[in-house]
């Protein structure tokens, strides 16, 4: 019995914690989710699920929630493709020491003000950015090329640039802790170099690839930021809430459409911590 | 006409570095044979097993596998299969499709890798831990699974590197006998690197002993325990006395060894003498030892006395050591020495046939 209680004194900070910056905001939001709602403002606290309806039932709703998907998916892709070349040359090529020094320089420009480094990208891939004007000036363009910025490119250009560090850092520990004796081992079972990567280096690697799932997939679910700026007409589920909230004032409605988002993104979380055996991370 | 022999090495010289790892390595191994390596850790006895596996490349000389050149022929598309001293289990598959990994490589069809993996899981006894984690397994069972995973494609020859190493004294005795038993069942030849010459003992056909990246001895444990080569090989293989002497006279198919006033008489074997200087070595179990009191036919050829300054009992045997009036300190083995005690005066014989000679120029 005085132990139980003991365990509860150290539990209360969490709790604490949880309950008035999670639970509560979540609880408020989940409650509001159900009233019936309205544009300024408008808030009638009569349970429905009209806002549910709305939004999974609209083909704007719909289309948003694809391209949202897809931005992601293609992001997470293009993270994972360019992650695994940095990360095998970090584990097998430097010694520890530059290794980690590298993975230090490429988060420090993470900690910078997310908006100021989403503007350095306006500077790189923007209208008058850098690619455009060099290619101008080489004369192999006549006009800006749009691909670059104000589009869905932009959106997963940027979202890739965030999401980096996160994926070379956990994949690069596993790559270094990988025996080098598997490799062999698996070359001596018949396994050729290209074998050896899908039967052996892959597998090993799921973990690391869940976690910059992670950072990557989910956080550009909730993304509004990125697409505003520099995402031209693209609308992700992050600028149909917040417009939904701010400008429309159906807080209902984004509220539905915020706790789909949740709940949709912990399904998707669940599934793939599952799938790519993150548990192997603590074993 | 050297059909019999399944591997062959020609003059194998690896180098890490500036460090010489192996030099000058010729060899053959015998098909169906269990072959044993043993030599003293960093011996480079390991890096071999690799090189004759393709995990690791010769600077010089050749690998043949059946008469044909291995050189140049990857891991992966060579008739040997390596069971790695650390065994290099994969974490991420269960015990089931650990040992059907090279099988599945193979795209062999289902039901077949079934059956053989059934087959190597019965032949190990590890039948009942299919379904487990490798990570839940204990160092023998470990042990086998990764055993089973290379037996399990049948390679022409097994590359085993001190696989019993880090098992307990008696797991690691009764893992022994049971290979030894797969090794015959199977009848394929088996390549199994050790320190630890006991092992060699239980096991081996040929024993090849390496020390420093050289092969200095190839023969039948036996031989290699009863008639030494070279000083290392005797002291490697168990406790022995060994004794600088000098050639005293033969005569009459007999030799007279002279070491520090000790008188040793032996057959006359054949031994070319390139000096007159030469060592001597008695097993210490080939020494008889009683108490002093018939002191009176000591004439210091092949007996002599002593005094006892220590006793360590080791279970079956007792080891003793003795210091002799020459001033010479044997160890001797005796299985039952409870009438003899430190600083009793006690005697020491030998019969001739258990004296060896090992030339120096051997060294």
């Amino acid at each position: 019995m005085r132990r139980l209680s003991i365990n509860l004194i150290y539990a209360v900070p969490t709790i604490v914690y949880l309950t008035v910056f999670f639970y509560v905001p979540v609880m408020s939001v989940l409650i509001l989710s159900f009233y019936k709602g309205g544009v300024f403002y408008k808030i009638n606290p009569i349970l429905t699920l009209e806002n549910y309806i709305n939004f999974l039932t609209s083909p704007i709703g719909i289309n948003i929630f694809i391209t949202t998907h897809l931005i992601a998916l293609t992001s997470f892709l293009v993270v994972t493709l360019i992650a695994f070349p940095i990360s095998y040359f970090l584990a097998k090529m430097l010694d520890e020491n530059k290794a980690l020094l590298i993975i230090l320089l490429m988060f420090i420009p993470l900690e910078m003000n997310y908006l100021i480094r989403v503007f350095a990208w306006r500077n790189i891939v923007g209208e008058t950015g850098l690619i455009n004007s060099s290619l101008l000036s080489l004369g192999l363009i006549q006009r800006p090329i749009e691909i670059f910025f104000h589009s869905i490119y932009g959106i997963i250009i940027v979202g890739t640039h965030n999401s980096l560090p996160y994926a070379v850092f956990p994949l690069y520990i596993i790559l270094r802790n990988i025996p080098k004796n598997l490799y062999d081992a698996a070359m001596d079972l018949g396994s050729n170099k290209i074998g050896v990567f899908f039967r052996v280096t892959l597998p090993l690697c799921m973990p690391a690839i869940a976690v910059s799932f992670l950072f990557n997939y989910i956080a550009l679910l909730g993304e509004f930021a990125i697409p505003s700026l520099v995402g031209g007409t693209t609308y992700m589920l992050g600028n149909h809430i917040s417009y939904n909230f701010l400008t429309v004032g159906n807080w209902p409605y984004a509220s539905a459409v915020t706790v789909t988002l949740l709940l949709n993104t912990i399904a998707i979380s669940l599934i793939i911590f599952k799938l790519f055996g993150v548990k192997q991370l603590y074993e | 006409m050297d059909d019999h022999y399944i591997l062959r090495l020609v003059n194998i010289e690896k180098k890490y570095g500036k460090v010489p790892a192996l030099e000058g390595i010729n060899l053959k191994v015998r098909r169906g044979d269990f072959f044993v390596i043993l030599g003293p850790s960093g011996s480079g006895k390991s890096t071999l097993l690799k090189i004759i596996g393709g995990l690791e490349v010769p600077d010089k000389g050749e690998v043949y596998i059946n008469d044909k050149l291995m050189n140049n022929v990857p891991p992966y598309r060579r008739p040997t299969s390596l069971v790695f001293q650390d065994l290099a289990l994969f974490p991420h598959l269960n015990v089931y499709e650990n040992i059907a990994y090279g099988l599945k490589v193979r795209k062999l069809d289902k039901s077949e890798i079934h059956r053989r993996v059934r087959w190597a899981a019965e032949l190990l006894h590890i039948e009942n831990l299919l379904e487990r984690r490798v990570t839940q397994l204990s160092g023998g069972q470990q042990q086998r699974v990764a055993l089973a995973r290379s037996l399990v494609i049948e390679p022409e020859i097994l590359l085993l590197d001190e696989p019993l190493g880090p098992l307990d004294l008696k797991i690691r005795r009764e893992l022994q006998v049971e290979l030894k038993r797969i090794q015959r069942q199977l009848g394929a030849t088996w390549i199994y690197v050790t320190h630890d010459h006991e092992e060699a003992m239980t096991m081996s056909d040929q024993v090849a002993i390496i020390n420093n990246g050289r092969l200095v001895a190839l023969d039948s444990i036996r031989n290699l325990y009863e008639h030494p080569p070279t000083k290392f090989v005797a002291e490697f293989l168990g406790h022995s006395n060994i004794l600088s002497a000098e050639l005293f006279s033969i005569k009459n198919n007999i030799i007279l060894m002279k070491s520090a006033g000790l008188f040793l008489e032996l057959p006359k074997r054949v031994y070319s003498f390139n000096s007159n200087k030469v060592f001597v070595l008695i097993r210490p179990e080939k020494i008889s030892i009683s108490p002093s009191g018939s002191s009176n036919n000591i004439n210091h050829v092949n007996n002599t006395v002593g005094e006892v300054i220590s006793i360590s009992y080791k279970g079956v045997i007792t080891e003793l050591k003795v210091r002799t009036a020459e001033e010479i300190i044997l160890t001797v083995f005796k299985t039952d020495c409870e009438n003899i005690n430190v600083k009793d005066t006690v005697t020491l014989s030998w019969r001739p046939e258990d004296v060896v000679i090992i030339e120096r120029d051997a060294e």
